[in-house]
């Protein structure tokens, strides 16, 4: 029934649907006035109604066409048919366009809002009237031959699926035939096997239908005969008589498809090779020149981007004669390896192919005559072929890259032998970064140097560049002019010239830079030596001065690698004291006179208590050494005697020291100018009020006295041959006046027996004897007196007056004296210049004074001393006075020329003490910290050096001893002489030898022939040189019986601390006492013995801590000085351990701590200190830990920190909490996770003891693990596992951790942050020890 | 334990803040994977408010390495506090991927 009725037109539409359909629909319908539209029933007789109308097009709803399929779709001449549904289906429309429907749509807004256009467009594309048919057919037939021979296949399908053209190509191409293939739908089902392809095709068809457009497309599919071809298709919509039919166009392009996926193959290569050689050269470790880490990544990088199963790196030896593997990757197992050798006799024909190729491609390595050297090798290991790159650095061969394919052979592209040469690049980049590298470390080594070398320069010194600007102004320049570091950098415009002049100003710098030899007027002395400048300045005022200074400075040019100036340098040292004492020198010329006559003794006193000698000053004047340089021990005194000498000195000494009989040695002392004098030292013992003994001595200088020993018996000689003529004279003369005096003589015999005696005496005088009348008239004069005017007897018998024998100039002087006699003055020390008989003179000094007989003046008589050799003494005097000026400017210039030298060598001594220092510390390995003793007390050990320069003489070792009778630690402390790298050499051969006799001698061998031993070895070292020795001070504690055996040889005694009384061991010149060692080879030593007790403490240190009171000016401290201290910090502080009283100690000694002390290096001498505690067992505080997640792990481990750290506050711990929270974490992980397994029934527990350590003991339930296995994080190998570093960071964190029980039980230990904490520092892996059995882990060859 | 990341291009920075125990590890884990399946070129991890790192926390840094290292991303590490600085120069760490102090 229709609802609406319009005229007929051209656009007729009918439209066959229930009643809400057309509500639906009509609206949008009617409002178009080129369509009309005509409604039927929505049922057979509906259908059968339209079918019979004129109807343009038909719009059918789904539901009636699936009932009327045969009606609508069936007839041969009938409307086009538009299928309409209510819910849109793609397999709807493909079916009902497969079925021959003009158009297919749902009823939605937007379809509805477009139907209209889209009507009018299925109308438009009705066919138009069709040809006539006879020309349909010719034109059938033409297309028929053309379709036939076109190059693609074609396919056309009608409305109703049926195929209607099958051409010639397309059988080609498919293998089917039309009569096979049926309907257009199951031709799709042929070719296409793949589900989706098939609804690509689908999908393509409903495409075309529904919107009239062209769609072209690929596809993969199967032909009759199997095989997979890519065809393209275009699929178009044709009408023909009305109907809408399927034109498919297929040709193929699977070779083309090929062709593409092989380029596509190569340009995924190429960018997988890009990539990888972008990573590798953007990765750190090539970039670092790191070879450890960028050789893997590189073999692991190639292996991965070429695909092939072993990439390994080899090196040549600098013979070029074997290659050896420095990484090899098996991308299987993904495993690095290294160590192959493969030498050239054995691959004659690679090496030569290495030297001449740039890459070596063997598709087939067994047989390629480069690679088939090796055939059996490879076969073994799987390769078949081999793409070699030789690695060239500096245009030289150095090595090759393997590439090796596994299993099936392969060839090698062009792509892949450039990406490989890129590979061999690599390498050589990373070998030339890393020599880069080195370089370049070097470089900055030297320049931190450099600046180190400045900083702590003794001199002040600072540096400019070429703009005047202040580049460095070191430690020692702050300390002179009182201007910081901070404020001077940086500044130019001679800034550096106002803290020294007060004034801008070029000063020797400026003329350094500018090569200026104008002296300023600052300089009263200039001198240039090449292109140093030096000179000398007075300044106004230094900083911290009260008067003017004397400045002596140098600077030169410095110089880039080009040779270019870039800059100066100034070194200025305040020479004052250096002035003064040249003042002073000049002074004491003046004084000379008055010193000369003082005999040149020195007295000193050993105090045996303190062991320190205080020397007289005159040490100064005989020996030609300060106070200070002559030192205050017996170990100073001994190295300043001749080596020849020392030895029977010293034996001397112990000797006296053991009897206390006096001391009486000649020997011989150096001087300081280099000469040797002979003393005589005389000491004799003495009680202080004290009550301790001193050795009270005077050193005789009788160089002079053995000098002329020789002289003296000559002299002797002479003296008896005189007297005997003399005597023969007299016995003449007596023989000639016997008759003449008769009675007369015996009357005067006893005059004359008194005048000959005196004569006698007289004429032997080395001095003039005279005696005057008070005209001044001579009236004796001895034989010296002749002797020294050259006058004959004769003369002296005819008369001689005063006055004639004086010069004219001193007259008036001799007048005035004269008279000054007369009064009865005595006249001492007057100089005149006497005349000879023959008119020369000399100069002579007259001691004279007036005869009186009761009182009255008779005459004069004196004696005359001849000044010639003491003038001539005075001359020689200023002359060697002059020299030694001229000598000291030389030696000046000398001293700043060698600066430079000195300064490299101190760079190298630096690098030699640091290199000696951790010899010593390889030698000595670890310490024992911690012991447990019998009976739950604990043996704690701990040691602090403080050098005086980087290292000094002071050294210990300390030995946990297993023997036959049992464990003991052995502690050694020991004072080499000197500070200098040889010291430190000699200290590791004595600790060398020492650590090798204990190893030969166990338990209970005794210590006094350890030491007995070590001695005689040291003495017959040739290493050792004459002179060289140390003290020491060794001690042995058992630990079950806890008796202590100690040596003092030579060394202050220890400190025994036991409750509030402190002891000093040995006793003075007790048991125990011995030489120190290296003196007398055949001394044999002996050993004391103590019974310690817990609680007791043990304080060993070095002489050293006796001269620290110097820091602050005070004098040195005694032994029992050290005891009286340590008294006074256990009286006030109960129970106080070790460690802290050790550090009180030195606090209260020094008035610095210790790490202060440490890090200043201003200590007089070095300072060790060792200390001992055996440890009573403490209370025990304990935790549980039942963790049943991380989460609780965590929680837990938060909490328990909070208890430690709290109970490190009360006991007084330092160590840092940040060691606490990473050795925590880790240990407490290891126990939950790899001890328990992470079972919550199973606990940790965590106990912790407090002594000089902290004490944290961690117990698992679990299995245990060997901890001695684990391997090293920092290796090549382990290096980059995400694995393996938790007991790496316990080692690192804790002071010492132990394993027990398997592994189950873990202690560590906690000490001070700075001071007594390990020698060589907290170790993260196991040190090597020399003198443990050694345990070498089995080795597994690697097979490459 | 706080991480918060910020990508420019293909730069990723990552901010780490807080404590790198086993737990923060985990966590880190995941958000180094999910970095490392976004395929940046480089990374950036500033350390400058990490105040602990353990040894579960280093292991994680060495697998987001490789997984990185592998698409020829590169590592670098930033602003590291001088205790863990020192700890990751001992354990050389640095020759795998860049390290640099913080001030």
């Amino acid at each position: 029934m229709s609802l609406r009725h319009h005229p007929p037109s051209p656009a007729l539409l009918g439209l066959l649907g229930d009643a809400a359909v057309q509500a639906r629909l009509l609206p949008v319908l009617a409002a178009e006035t080129d369509l009309s539209v005509r409604c039927f029933t929505n049922d057979a007789a509906g259908c059968a109604q339209a079918m019979a109308a004129p109807l343009r097009l038909l719009l059918v709803s789904a539901d009636l066409a699936r009932r009327h399929r045969t009606e609508l779709f069936g007839l041969a001449r009938r409307p086009a048919v538009v299928v309409f549904a209510a819910v849109a289906s793609v397999d709807d429309a493909v079916e009902w366009m497969r079925a021959g429907a003009a158009d297919y749509f749902t009823l939605t807004k937007e379809t509805l809002a477009g139907l209209p256009q889209r009507l009018r467009s299925r109308l438009a594309s009705r066919p138009p009237a069709a040809p006539a048919r006879q020309n349909r057919e010719a034109l059938a037939r033409r297309l028929s031959v053309v379709v036939e021979k076109v190059g693609d296949g074609l396919t056309l399908c009608d409305e109703l699926g049926h195929l209607r053209l099958f051409n010639r190509q397309m059988r080609r191409i498919t293998g089917y035939s039309r009569s096979r293939v049926g309907s257009h739908a199951e031709f799709l089902h042929l070719l296409h096997h793949d589900p989706g392809e098939r609804r690509g095709a689908e999908q393509r068809v409903y495409e075309v239908l529904t919107t009239g457009e062209v769609r072209e497309g690929e596809a993969v599919v199967r032909t009759r005969a199997g095989e997979s071809r890519v065809l393209s298709v275009i699929v178009s919509p044709i009408c023909v008589g009305g109907q809408v039919w399927l034109l498919c166009a297929y040709r193929d392009i699977t070779t083309r498809k090929q062709a593409e996926t092989v380029l596509m193959q190569r340009e995924a290569l190429s960018q997988s090779f890009t990539h990888a050689l972008a990573s590798l050269a953007g990765s750190a470790p090539l970039a670092h020149g790191d070879r450890g880490a960028a050789l893997p990544l590189i073999t692991e990088t190639s292996a991965r981007a070429l695909a092939v199963g072993r990439v390994s790196i080899w090196f040549l030896d600098s013979a070029q004669r074997e290659l050896c593997c420095a990484d090899l990757f098996e991308q299987g197992p993904g495993r690095h390896s290294a160590g192959a050798r493969l030498g050239l006799a054995e691959a004659p024909a690679y090496f030569a192919a290495l030297f001449t190729r740039e890459t070596i491609a063997a598709s087939d390595a067994l047989r390629d005559p480069a690679t088939r050297e090796s055939a059996a090798y490879l076969q073994s290991l799987g390769i078949v072929s081999t793409l070699d790159v030789p690695i060239r650095s500096a245009g030289r061969l150095v090595g090759v890259v393997r590439h090796a394919q596994l299993g099936r052979a392969r060839s090698w592209s062009g792509a892949e032998q450039a990406f490989a040469s890129a590979i061999g690049s690599c390498v050589s980049l990373v070998l030339e970064s890393e020599a880069r590298q080195q370089a370049e470390a070097a470089h900055q080594a030297d320049r931190d140097r450099l600046h180190e070398i400045i900083e702590f320069l003794p001199d002040a010194t600072f540096v400019i560049d070429r703009a005047g600007v202040v580049t460095a102004w070191n430690k020692a320049m702050e300390e002179m002019t009182g201007v910081p570091k901070a404020a001077m950098l940086g500044r130019g415009d001679h800034e550096y010239s106002l803290p020294l002049y007060q004034d801008r100003r070029p000063i020797l710098i400026d003329l350094a830079l500018h090569g200026d030899d104008t002296t300023p007027p600052q300089y009263h002395l200039l001198s240039r030596e090449g292109d140093t400048l030096y000179g000398e300045s007075q300044v106004p005022l230094l900083a911290g001065g009260s008067r003017r200074a004397y400045l002596w400075g140098s600077a030169r040019p410095l110089y880039d690698q080009t040779g270019r100036i870039t800059g100066a340098i100034e070194s200025i040292r305040d020479v004052t004291n250096r002035k003064l004492i040249e003042n002073e020198v000049v002074a004491w010329k003046k004084r000379y006179e008055l010193v000369a006559a003082a005999s040149g003794q020195i007295t000193y006193e050993y105090s045996l208590a303190s062991g320190f000698i205080l020397w007289s000053e005159s040490v100064d004047r005989v020996l030609g050494y300060a106070l200070a340089e002559m030192g205050s021990t017996v170990r100073h005194w001994l190295k300043l005697i001749h080596p020849a000498d020392r030895r029977r000195t010293a034996a001397q000494l112990h000797a006296c020291l053991h009897s206390s009989a006096p001391f009486d040695v000649e020997y011989r002392m150096r001087h300081k100018h280099g000469h040797d004098l002979w003393f005589r030292d005389r000491g004799y013992f003495i009680v202080t009020l004290d009550g301790g003994r001193s050795m009270i001595g005077m050193l005789t200088d009788i160089t002079a006295g053995k000098e002329s020993a020789e002289a003296l018996r000559r002299a002797h000689g002479e003296l008896e041959d005189r007297v005997r003529e003399r005597t023969a004279e007299l016995a003449s003369a007596n023989a000639r006046l016997r008759d003449e005096i008769g009675e007369r003589e015996r009357a005067q015999q006893a005059v004359a027996t008194s005048e000959r005696k005196y004569r006698l005496m007289v004429d032997s005088l080395p001095q003039v004897v005279y005696e005057l009348d008070l005209q001044g008239n001579m009236l004796l004069v001895n034989r010296e007196g002749i002797k020294a005017g050259r006058f004959s007897a004769e003369e002296v018998a005819r008369g001689i007056n005063l006055f004639s024998l004086v010069h004219p100039r001193d007259h008036e002087k001799l007048r005035a004296n004269w008279a000054r006699l007369l009064k009865g003055e005595a006249v001492t020390g007057e100089e005149y210049l006497f005349l000879r008989r023959d008119g020369t003179s000399f100069p002579g000094t007259s001691y004279a004074q007036v005869i009186t007989v009761e009182g009255q003046p008779v005459g004069v008589t004196g004696f005359l001393i001849d000044d010639t050799r003491r003038k001539q003494a005075e001359e020689n005097l200023r002359r060697a006075h002059a020299d030694l000026e001229e000598r000291v400017v030389e030696r000046t210039s000398e001293l700043a020329a060698s600066n430079a030298s000195l300064r490299q060598l101190l760079q190298k001594q630096e690098m030699n003490i640091e290199l000696a220092h951790q010899v010593l510390l390889l030698v000595n390995a670890d310490s024992p910290r911690n012991s447990a003793l019998p009976g739950g007390s604990s043996l704690f050990t701990a040691a602090q050096a403080i050098p005086r320069y980087l290292q000094g003489g002071d050294h210990f070792l300390s030995r946990r001893r297993e023997g036959p009778a049992g464990t003991r630690t052995l502690v050694s402390l020991k004072d080499q002489s000197g500070h200098e790298v040889g010291c430190i050499l000699r200290s590791i051969i004595t600790d060398l030898v020492h650590n090798a006799l204990l190893t030969q001698a166990p338990p209970p061998y005794p210590l006094a022939s350890i030491v007995t031993r070590l001695n005689r070895e040291i003495c017959r070292c040739h290493l050792f040189r004459d002179g060289d020795f140390f003290t020491a001070l060794d001690l042995e504690i058992d630990h079950v019986t806890l008796e202590m055996e100690y040596v003092a040889a030579g060394h202050p005694p220890l400190l025994l601390v036991r409750g509030s009384e402190v002891h000093l061991l040995p006793a003075l010149a007790g048991a125990g006492t011995n030489l120190p060692v290296g003196m007398i080879e055949q001394h044999e030593y002996r050993s004391a013995r103590f019974q310690l007790e817990p609680g007791d403490q043990l304080l060993l240190y070095t002489d050293g801590l006796l001269e620290v009171p110097a820091l602050r000016g005070r004098p040195n401290l005694t032994s029992e000085a050290i005891a009286q201290i340590a008294r006074g910090l256990v009286a006030r502080q109960p129970g106080l351990h070790a460690v802290p009283l050790a550090r009180q100690l030195f606090l209260a000694a020094a008035g610095v701590t210790c790490d202060e002390a440490a890090v200043a290096h201003v200590l007089p001498d070095d300072v060790a200190l060792f200390v001992l505690e055996i440890e009573s067992p403490g209370s025990v505080v304990e935790d549980h830990l039942r963790p049943d997640s991380l989460e609780a792990l965590r929680q837990q481990r938060g909490a328990l920190m909070a208890r430690i750290e709290a109970e490190w506050r009360h006991h007084g711990i330092t160590a840092s909490s940040m060691r606490l929270h990473f050795v925590l974490e880790e240990a407490l992980y290891n126990a939950w996770n790899h001890g328990n397994r992470r079972d919550p029934q199973k606990s940790i527990r965590v106990r912790r003891r407090y002594g000089n350590d902290a004490c944290i003991e961690i117990i698992d339930e679990g299995e245990g693990f060997r901890w001695d296995q684990v391997g090293d994080p920092t290796t090549h190998e382990n290096r980059a596992k995400p694995s393996g570093r938790g007991l790496f960071m316990i080692r690192r964190f804790a002071d010492e951790a132990r394993w027990s029980e398997g592994g189950r039980h873990l202690t560590l230990y906690f000490g001070d942050e700075k001071t007594f904490s390990p020698p060589g520092g907290r170790s993260p892996l196991p040190r090597f020890d020399l003198w443990q059995s050694p345990h070498f882990p089995p080795v597994t060859p690697v097979l490459v | 334990m706080n991480i918060t990341s910020t990508r420019e291009n293909n730069a990723v920075r990552l901010v780490l803040q807080g404590e790198i125990d086993e737990l923060a590890a985990e966590e880190l884990k995941k958000r180094f994977r999910d970095v490392a399946l976004s395929a940046p070129q480089r990374v950036e991890v500033d350390f400058a408010g990490v105040s602990h790192v353990g040894s579960a926390g280093i292991g994680k840094l060495l697998v987001f390495y490789k997984d990185l290292a592998i698409h020829g991303a590169s590592l670098s590490l930033t602003r590291v506090p001088s205790p863990i600085f020192h700890l990751f120069r001992e354990m050389k760490l640095d020759s795998i991927f860049t390290v640099a102090e913080g001030r």
